[in-house]
């Protein structure tokens, strides 16, 4: 398996230099996305603008910016944010703990509640029980997640005037129960959202492996249904499962640019948002090759938790 | 206690709040139910709070919700000692921050001064003077005495000051080469444009310690208002030793010698400013000692409208700027007495721009054009019927703006589609061209386009939308004049100097937006900005409004907002009816234990 798994990393710098190349590419010949008219603002003139880009490196050829580029990167410089001139680095190192945040108990859940109410509708299938996951997960994967996120701000704030913490990231180490309060809302709601594909997988895939032969022996040797569900049943359901977590991860990790943005998190998610809007190409470039790893990584980590839920899988 | 209207919440929040100096929208993008997201606006909108609301205890009778359409809202002027003598001292406001600012350097990067440059001028820089909007009157702010000996010179003198304690500077004595250096910095920046620096002032000197010689191009009787050498931006008075080669510095700290000494932030996002105690503490004009009485501000980011509303409603908040009229209304039926509520009339103004470009070249075209518009209408679509019709002036420049009574503004505001189409076809207007407009992806221009397709399509005028992202929308499109047509809201000016100044040709200032260039107009307009007694020049701004109407000049107003906002009934001691006077507000206490 660690053949396989260095083998698939083996492809990742690959990967992550083509999507690089990319969006460095996008990011400078799409018309109106020049960073330089933002940062000279509106009464700067045809020379000013032209010093911008010669202070920026953007009077360079491309290929020239690009280079520059990776040899920064591949030296961990991966510049400064054209805005605050922060380092890029310090800057994400600064808001990934709130994106992290957001994203883990998201995909916990996520992971929960799929995982448990699509078993539970397999098991009691066609009762009210059932009905009811079902309809719950219609609604979760049709509902946008900022409605929800929004519905989650005003109706208690409605009904007992209450708010969610203001004010910024706040450590669970420091302050374990405002961290809560304000990661729990956005944690339901991508989690939820994030859920209701996962739920209607487990469930079918259980119904399908409960109609299997050696299900029907395990209940016939007397074992607790408890034992037949968790031992066998789920075992052989986990694989389609794995991969849907791993699908819930990326539009939980996606879904989190929202969350920031409505629940005032600076976080990663806002960050790439606000960059965008102002052109900061550095940290568009950065986190979109930042985002690129995380998922193939993610996508990894699936690929190879198969041979762990299924002694079947193996990797040679 | 004296009686309050609903008028009097806003007041000094409509100038700076997310709704008014704008500055919201010049920068950001977010989404909001009303408006861009994040969108450009003011970081002044952070300060706006602190300004807030500024009336005393609300009546049970109509606070907010009592404007009719196009009706014009009552402002109460509250000075900040309507409350008496504080019985408490101390204690920390705490106000909404939005949009984020990427970091503290009033400089920018472009237009990111903006928002950087208001936040810290009505919080951590001092400034010489400033002008209220209700009286005109210059008020002294570190100068201790200004003269004018001559139309192109100005002389301060400035009164004992020192910086805040921060190294390098350490609370070192203000000087008068500071403010001049401090000028000469901001005019080295075309970010957004300070046209007075550029196009009126000649230089900046400081002859001594305490006095500052200021000297003209040309006579310019707004030298002093906010939109010049009163600039809550770039009269800013820093330390000239941080003014060149210290980047760094300035992006992680601002030291001024205001009010407020920055004490932290998160980049930018949750600004906490504590009390100055060496604050302005010289004799011989109006005592200030113990102020501000608060002993700081906390900002704290929430960038979404729903959000804020629920940490105000929670008392997370102690004031907030509504979104709508309906939140006011609401929130003052769910809290009671517990709040103060109002509303004030904004300076900010929606328009449509029209490129001096045919068939826009053609005055009855033009006119034609602003009898398509129905500003009741819009009014009423836009913003509930919280609005009022503006002429070449927004309608808050109270001292300036013609009465309703004139002719010529009640001329401007007629709407009738038939005589439209008379001056169309009169001026063998082509029917079957489709117009393009352009305008930003902020939702108060997105919708203020779709109202104006609308009307104009009564008229047989087909307009093609075009929308773009914000950014480029103002660096490139309005910026660089590439529109044929285009529509957006203004930023909340504070004197008739800027908005006039929109429709004057390349007097000094370099050419307007439209490309347009009317001798008459601008004789007006310079007539007005070059008159200095005070009288004459009221009748002068109304000239110049009348030429402009006479014309039918290509940028068409539309309509101010009416704003609201509401605070605890704590909150006592705040400045309202003043323009963004308000936000130097020292006088602001909290009526409860620390």
């Amino acid at each position: 398996m660690w053949r396989y798994a260095l083998r698939r990393l083996s492809f990742l710098p690959i990967i992550v230099f083509a999507v690089s190349l990319l969006t460095f590419v996008i990011l400078r010949v799409l018309p109106g996305q020049d960073p330089a008219l933002v940062i000279a603002g509106q009464g700067a003139t045809k020379a000013q603008i032209s010093q911008i880009h010669a202070q920026l490196g953007l009077d360079h050829p491309i290929w020239r910016q690009y280079v520059n580029w990776v040899g920064d990167a591949l030296r961990g410089d991966f510049g400064t944010t054209y805005q605050s001139q922060a380092s890029i680095r310090s800057e994400f190192v600064r808001r990934f703990p709130a994106s992290f945040e957001i994203v883990f108990l998201s995909l916990v859940v996520s992971a929960i509640t799929g995982i448990t109410f699509g078993i539970l509708s397999a098991m009691y299938r066609n009762s009210v029980l059932d009905y009811a996951v079902r309809v719950f997960a219609v609604f979760g994967a049709s509902i946008p997640e900022f409605f929800l996120l929004t519905l989650l701000i005003i109706i208690p704030s409605y009904l007992f005037n209450y708010s969610a913490p203001i004010g910024g990231y706040v450590s669970p180490l420091h302050h374990p129960w405002t961290n809560l309060r304000l990661f729990v809302p956005p944690a339901l709601v991508l989690g939820i959202g994030g859920s209701a594909a996962l739920m209607r997988l487990v469930r079918t895939t259980m119904l399908e492996v409960l109609r299997s032969d050696y299900i029907r022996t395990a209940h016939a040797k007397g074992l607790s249904q408890r034992a037949v569900i968790i031992g066998h049943a789920l075992r052989n359901a986990a694989t389609p499962i794995v991969t849907a977590l791993g699908m819930a991860f990326v539009a939980i990790f996606g879904g989190s640019i929202i969350a920031e943005q409505i629940m005032s998190l600076q976080g990663v998610g806002q960050w790439f948002f606000a960059s965008t809007v102002l052109r900061d190409l550095p940290v568009v470039q950065f986190l979109a090759v930042y985002t690129a790893t995380v998922v193939i990584i993610v996508n990894l980590i699936v690929d190879l938790s198969y041979a762990v839920v299924d002694r079947r899988v193996r990797y040679n | 206690m004296k009686p309050v209207t609903a008028a009097d919440v806003h007041a000094s929040e409509v100038d700076v709040t997310e709704r008014d100096l704008g500055l919201r929208y010049w920068t950001q993008g977010r989404i909001s139910r009303r408006r861009l997201l994040g969108g450009v606006a003011v970081g002044g909108a952070a300060v706006a709070a602190i300004g807030l609301v500024g009336c005393t205890k609300q009546s049970t009778s109509a606070p907010v919700g009592t404007s009719s359409p196009g009706a014009r809202p009552t402002t109460t002027v509250n000075d900040g000692t309507q409350d008496g003598p504080p019985t408490h001292l101390g204690g920390i406001l705490r106000v909404r921050q939005d949009p984020v600012m990427p970091n503290v350097d009033p400089f920018g990067p472009g237009i990111l001064a903006l928002i950087q440059g208001l936040f810290l001028g009505f919080t951590v820089f001092d400034h010489m003077w400033y002008v209220p909007t209700d009286t005109g009157t210059t008020e002294l702010f570190l100068a201790t005495k200004v003269e004018q000996p001559d139309p192109l010179t100005v002389i301060a003198t400035l009164g004992d000051a020192t910086f805040h304690d921060k190294p390098p500077v350490n609370g070192r004595k203000v000087l008068a080469s500071d403010v001049a250096a401090s000028f000469k910095r901001f005019r080295e920046e075309t970010g957004i444009g300070f046209d007075w620096l550029h196009g009126v002032m000649a230089d900046i000197v400081a002859p001594d310690e305490r006095t500052v010689k200021i000297t003209q191009k040309r006579p310019w009787a707004w030298v002093f208002t906010s939109s010049n050498a009163g600039s809550p931006i770039t009269s800013s008075i820093m330390p000239a030793e941080i003014l060149h080669g210290h980047d760094d510095l300035l992006h992680q700290t601002a030291i001024g010698s205001g009010q407020w000494v920055l004490q932290s932030h998160d980049n930018g996002a949750n600004p906490k400013l504590r009390k100055f105690q060496n604050f302005r503490q010289f004799a011989g004009t109006k005592s200030i000692k113990g102020q501000p009485y608060l002993d700081g501000i906390d900002f704290k980011v929430v960038t979404d409208d729903n959000a804020a509303l629920a940490a105000f409603k929670a008392g997370d908040l102690d004031a907030i700027g509504f979104a709508s009229k309906d939140d006011a209304v609401q929130t003052q039926q769910q809290l009671g007495d517990k709040i103060v509520t109002g509303s004030d009339l904004g300076r900010d103004y929606d328009c449509l721009m029209l490129k001096y470009e045919p068939p826009f070249t053609d005055p009855r075209v033009r006119h034609a054009f602003n009898l398509l518009i129905n500003r009741g209408e819009a009014i009423d679509l836009l913003e509930q019927g919280s609005g009022q019709r503006c002429g070449p002036l927004p309608p808050a420049n109270k001292r300036y703006v013609l009465p309703d009574s004139d002719p010529a503004l009640q001329e401007y505001f007629k709407h009738d589609v038939a005589e439209a189409k008379k001056l169309l076809d009169a001026a063998a207007f082509d029917y079957n061209q489709t117009h393009e407009m352009k305008f930003s992806n902020r939702p108060e221009d997105a919708n203020l386009a779709e109202v104006l397709k609308g009307q104009f399509a009564k008229g047989g005028v087909k307009l093609k939308l075009t929308q773009q992202d914000l950014v480029r929308w103002l660096t490139t499109t309005l910026s660089q004049s590439q529109f044929h047509m285009t529509c957006f809201r203004q930023l909340p000016y504070e004197d008739p100097d800027l908005p006039l100044r929109f429709f004057l040709g390349a007097q000094g200032f370099g050419s307007n937006f439209m490309g347009y260039d009317d001798p008459k107009v601008d004789a007006a307009i310079l007539a007005a900005a070059q008159e200095l007694d005070e009288t004459a020049r009221i009748q002068k701004v109304m000239d110049a409004q009348r030429a402009i109407i006479n014309a039918w000049a290509p940028m068409l107003n539309i309509y101010s907002p009416i704003g609201y906002g509401g605070r605890y009934a704590y909150v006592k001691g705040t400045i309202s009816g003043r323009g963004s006077y308000g936000l130097f507000n020292r006088t602001t206490w909290l009526d409860k234990p620390a």
